[in-house]
């Protein structure tokens, strides 16, 4: 039995499967080289940097003071403990806020267009660049509150710049919270606060802290608003609240401005440090968010 | 589901009867209230610092007095009977009250000396009232930030164009965004769709590490790395080049477009992608024609916010990129050439904040002024640009029952 083809070959529908299957493959590998190409970059770049910068890695680095002529002996002890400091400082400032600020929205905030300003408004503070809040801080604090450059006033400024942070990931914990506990927490004749203190925010609190850790590996990295405030000086004392100062960032911005090899040398050894920092902020915010993540989930 | 008729509200009803219990119910609700609020006053904050000392530098005395000289310049040059383009160019010469700027104007207007200008100027300048010279400072001032084409003002003689800088900050941010815009697609697609859960939660939380590092170690990795790979292609750039500060830059905004994208793209209904399997489409055609356009409002606004970051990016731009506001020569094609080439050293609007910072500019001076007009341009630049997002993500997106 002859087939007669109804139409003639070319109005034909031709999948062309193996065809299409190849460019999808070709596609996927395209993708895929597409995200670990950076992450290779990266990785290459950080093989260097420890290669140059291990060798610098002696007690001098953590433990001398900075120097502008003798960088070979010069260290980060003055600006690692300025970044302790403000670090500490800029969490005490802006943790209680950024919580309370979340409770408000999440727990108290009538849907009303006050509400929608004030989340428009934590949006956009999010996306303004901290180099602003350093032109803040340089207004505000340094000069018109009088405070000068000093500690304090470099992290009230870092406290703002992290404050959006903490404030949307307080949030989003507090929104995961199951509002079963909070309607069996009324059902017992829990007032508001009851509820929110003793049911809504223990179960938020491993969300909050791992925001917060995030927001801090930000505040220690981030040095552009600190430059603007004025934090980029050579200290050879330990600072103290009200005393001038400067950070770990800004100590390897000026190593790197430095014509003399020994000063990349000691901006990799700087570089270093404050990866691991950073690793272990970032160790320890995964650490807290997987072993209290399902604790209440039955 | 039964809706429970207990609400904080009935709450409140309930405790009528405990007026003490109330009052510290309202008292808390009304701290966490004022932490709100705060975020408004650092909004107002920096709306109002910004635009304080920014509306000083467009009603400074110096706009005022260059304002003048060039209305005492205009005035004796028509005297002498000069006009059209040659008049033209005289008044542009008066910028600034140096001697030098005198003497060069009186050398172009016949039988004027620069005593005579000065006196000429000194005059009106008395006898100009004060809404007057305010009225000068500002339409001199706004017509030198915007329409004029150089950035020198720490220089002697002073110019306040901002376009050179602005310039700046679009070439870094372009070359940025050339890689993050194909890379952080690239990743988003391969992660939401390809990779296997297990590969997607290790990739994922890696390729965010790339936003977590401090961006005054991209900024080593471009000067100390990137450059020099650069100059042995093109031994004619210079080692603080646009081209490795962007592409250090893109490297790291690729997680700010990849992981919003991702959002988008996971918000795609499967009944979507179903169909088009149905059909008979295979994966990359379900993901080119079906999933990208019906996540295209997610991913532009991924894009506009990762633009955002670029244009507010500081510390790697002033360690890699340079200080040097780019200069656009005298023809149409030199000035071309100039603004988008990116193997030259460049400033940016944010490397100028950072190097005033550094020069430590005293408090009321016209170089301090100009650091907060150009904050104030940046301010607006990045929260139009949010807000764009904002308003792309929200008013373009697909909405599937």
């Amino acid at each position: 039995m002859a087939v007669t083809p109804i139409a003639s070959g070319a109005s034909r529908f031709n999948p062309q499967l193996s065809k299409r299957h190849q460019a999808g493959r070709i596609f996927e590998t395209v993708c895929f080289l597409g995200t670990i190409a950076a992450l290779i970059v990266l990785v290459l770049l950080m093989y260097r940097v420890f290669s140059e910068g291990i060798p610098r890695l002696d007690r001098n680095a953590f433990l001398a003071y900075p120097s502008q002529l003798n960088p070979k002996e010069a260290g980060f002890r003055a600006s690692l403990i300025g970044s302790i400091m403000v670090l500490v400082l800029t969490v005490v400032m802006a943790l209680p806020v950024g919580v309370g600020a979340a409770i408000y929205l999440e727990e108290y905030a009538p849907q009303n267009r006050f509400t929608r300003l004030l989340e428009l408004n934590i949006a956009n503070l999010a996306g303004v660049p901290s180099v602003v809040y350093g032109m803040l801080g340089l207004g505000l604090f340094v000069r018109l509150f009088g405070l000068g450059p000093v500690v304090l006033a470099g992290a009230m400024t870092m406290a703002l710049v992290i404050l959006p942070v903490i404030i949307v990931a307080a949030r989003e914990s507090i929104r995961a919270v199951p509002q079963s506990f909070r309607q069996a927490s009324y059902g017992l004749g829990a007032t508001r606060w009851q509820t929110i203190s003793n049911h809504v925010l223990p179960y938020a609190v491993p969300g909050i802290l791992t925001g917060t850790i995030i927001a801090m590996s930000r505040a220690i990295g981030d040095a552009a608003p600190l430059l603007v405030v004025g934090g980029l000086v050579f200290i050879q004392a330990d600072p103290g609240l009200f005393s001038r100062f400067t950070v770990l960032p800004l100590q390897i911005f000026f190593s790197i401005g430095q014509p003399q090899a020994a000063f990349q040398e000691l901006a990799a050894a700087g570089i270093i440090i404050l990866l691991i920092v950073l690793l272990f902020l970032n160790a320890a915010a995964i650490y807290i968010r997987n072993r209290f993540e399902h604790r209440y989930r039955s | 589901m039964q809706k429970l008729t207990l609400t904080p509200q009935s709450v409140t009803e309930a405790l009528r009867g405990q007026p003490d219990l109330q009052r510290r119910e309202t008292i808390i609700q009304m701290v966490m209230l004022a932490c709100a609020i705060f975020c408004i006053f650092v909004t107002a904050g920096i709306v109002f610092i910004l635009s304080e000392v920014g509306v000083q530098f467009f009603t400074d005395e110096y706009f005022a007095n260059s304002g003048l000289l060039q209305r005492a310049t205009q005035n004796l040059a028509t005297q002498a009977g000069l006009s059209g383009s040659e008049l033209n160019d005289i008044i542009r010469l008066a910028v600034d009250e140096r001697p030098v700027t005198f003497s060069s104007i009186a050398e172009r207007i016949p039988n004027v000396t620069p005593e005579i200008l000065r006196e000429a100027y000194e005059n009106l300048k008395q006898t100009t009232s004060t809404g007057e010279k305010l009225w000068l400072a500002f339409t001199n001032s706004v017509q030198r930030f915007f329409l004029d084409n150089r950035w020198t003002p720490l220089f002697a003689s002073k110019r306040f164009g901002i376009w050179p800088l602005v310039n700046g900050t679009m070439l870094v941010s372009a070359v940025s965004m050339a890689v993050a815009i194909p890379c952080g697609l690239l990743t988003a697609i391969y992660l939401s769709l390809y990779a296997s859960p297990r590969l997607f939660s290790l990739l994922r939380p890696l390729v965010e590490v790339l936003a977590g590092i401090p961006t005054v170690v991209y900024g080593y990795f471009a000067l100390l790395y990137i450059s020099p790979i650069i100059q042995s292609i093109y031994p004619d750039a210079p080692i603080f080049n646009v081209l490795s500060a962007g592409l250090m830059m893109g490297v790291m905004i690729i997680p700010t477009v990849s992981s919003i994208s991702i959002d988008a793209i996971n918000a795609v209904p499967r009944s979507l992608l179903d169909g088009a399997y149905a059909l008979g489409a295979t994966k990359m055609e379900v993901i080119l024609r079906v999933v990208f356009p019906a996540a295209t409002s997610g991913i532009v606004a991924s894009i506009i916010l990762g633009i955002s970051r670029a244009v507010g990016e500081t510390m790697l731009v002033t360690v890699a990129a340079g200080q040097q506001p780019v200069s656009y020569g005298d023809t149409f094609w030199s000035a071309i050439q100039a603004a988008i080439n990116p193997l030259q050293s460049m400033a940016t609007m944010t490397a100028f904040i950072a190097q005033v910072a550094l020069g430590d500019a005293p408090a009321g001076s016209i170089q301090y002024k100009t650091l907060y007009a150009v904050g104030l341009s940046l301010f607006l630049m990045t929260m139009a640009m949010n807000l764009l997002s904002q308003y792309v993500s929200t008013r373009f997106r697909e909405v599937y029952e």
